[in-house]
């Protein structure tokens, strides 16, 4: 009877109904992603320190460039792994339905990511945390806690929304 | 709909239920006409879309209702929290069951 009724769904599909597991573990947040954004700003305002070295082919500040802009790639890398996480594994479609917004704003997260790989660009680097603010803000919604938005405590000091504790 | 197929997604209602087994839901006449504590219902929750789960307690006056899994590993009752009888799809009558351990075969 399971193998006819296999077949029967391998022809009509199916609705799947979600047994659903917090396995293997159930942990989603968005401050990783931010923290990464606010990243992004930091190397890019530390590229920018570096137009005025005396020096830029000594072999010290070549390798300070280097660090930097290595950070910069993984952390803008790392705020499109850690959107597309909560995207595809915590998002559910009564979420998009509620929040129609969410899939363009985790579009335009996308973009910005790889647009400051690309650049050193202080501007794009402030949208980037501005989009994963405003991801952060419906993320907490939609899990019913209430936020608030306060100042990094650490350079370059820029807005983030926080789970009101 | 009265009958209608559909196919489990995930563990969390295992031994019970397996990832990939079929269950045959009803709503006649009503979705919720069969539900009591411990059945086995399909709803949609607001947080984690379309759902099999066992109820664990109803709160007729409000028209509510709340749900668990069957293993350690499911999302707990308080993270699905209180859900409304209006998102309920169907109460589970059957479940066909890939070949598995003669342990796990459903027990009503």
């Amino acid at each position: 009877m399971y193998k006819l009724i296999q077949k029967l769904d391998g022809m009509m599909d199916f609705t799947e109904v979600s047994a659903h597991c917090d396995m293997p573990c159930g942990i989603y947040d968005p401050i990783t992603a931010q923290i990464s954004a606010l990243t992004v700003v930091r190397m890019v305002d530390m590229l920018e320190t570096h137009k005025d070295d005396k020096d830029p082919k000594s072999l010290q500040d070549r390798n300070s460039v280097a660090r930097i802009i290595a950070i910069k790639e993984t952390h803008a890398e790392k705020v499109k792994h850690e959107i597309r996480i909560i995207w595809g594994d915590f998002l559910k479609q009564p979420h998009f339905d509620k929040y129609p917004e969410l899939n363009t704003i985790v579009h335009d997260i996308m973009l910005l990511g790889s647009e400051n790989k690309q650049h050193v660009n202080r501007e794009s680097a402030v949208k980037l945390v501005d989009k994963v603010n405003e991801f952060a803000e419906i993320f907490w919604a939609i899990k019913g806690e209430k936020t608030v938005k306060a100042a990094a405590p650490y350079a370059p000091k820029l807005e983030l929304v926080y789970r009101k504790v | 709909m009265i009958l209608k197929l559909v196919k489990v997604k995930g563990d969390s209602m295992s031994p019970l239920f397996l990832h990939g087994d079929y269950l045959l839901l009803t709503d006649f006449p009503s979705p919720t006409f069969w539900m009591k504590q411990g059945r086995i219902i399909v709803f949609n929750s607001e947080r984690y879309g379309l759902l099999v789960k066992r109820v664990a307690k109803i709160d007729k006056h409000k028209k509510v209702f709340w749900a668990e899994g069957m293993n350690p590993y499911s999302v707990t009752t308080e993270q699905m929290g209180e859900n409304s009888f209006l998102t309920v799809k169907g109460t589970v009558l059957w479940c066909f069951q890939q070949k598995r351990a003669k342990e796990n075969t459903l027990k009503r």
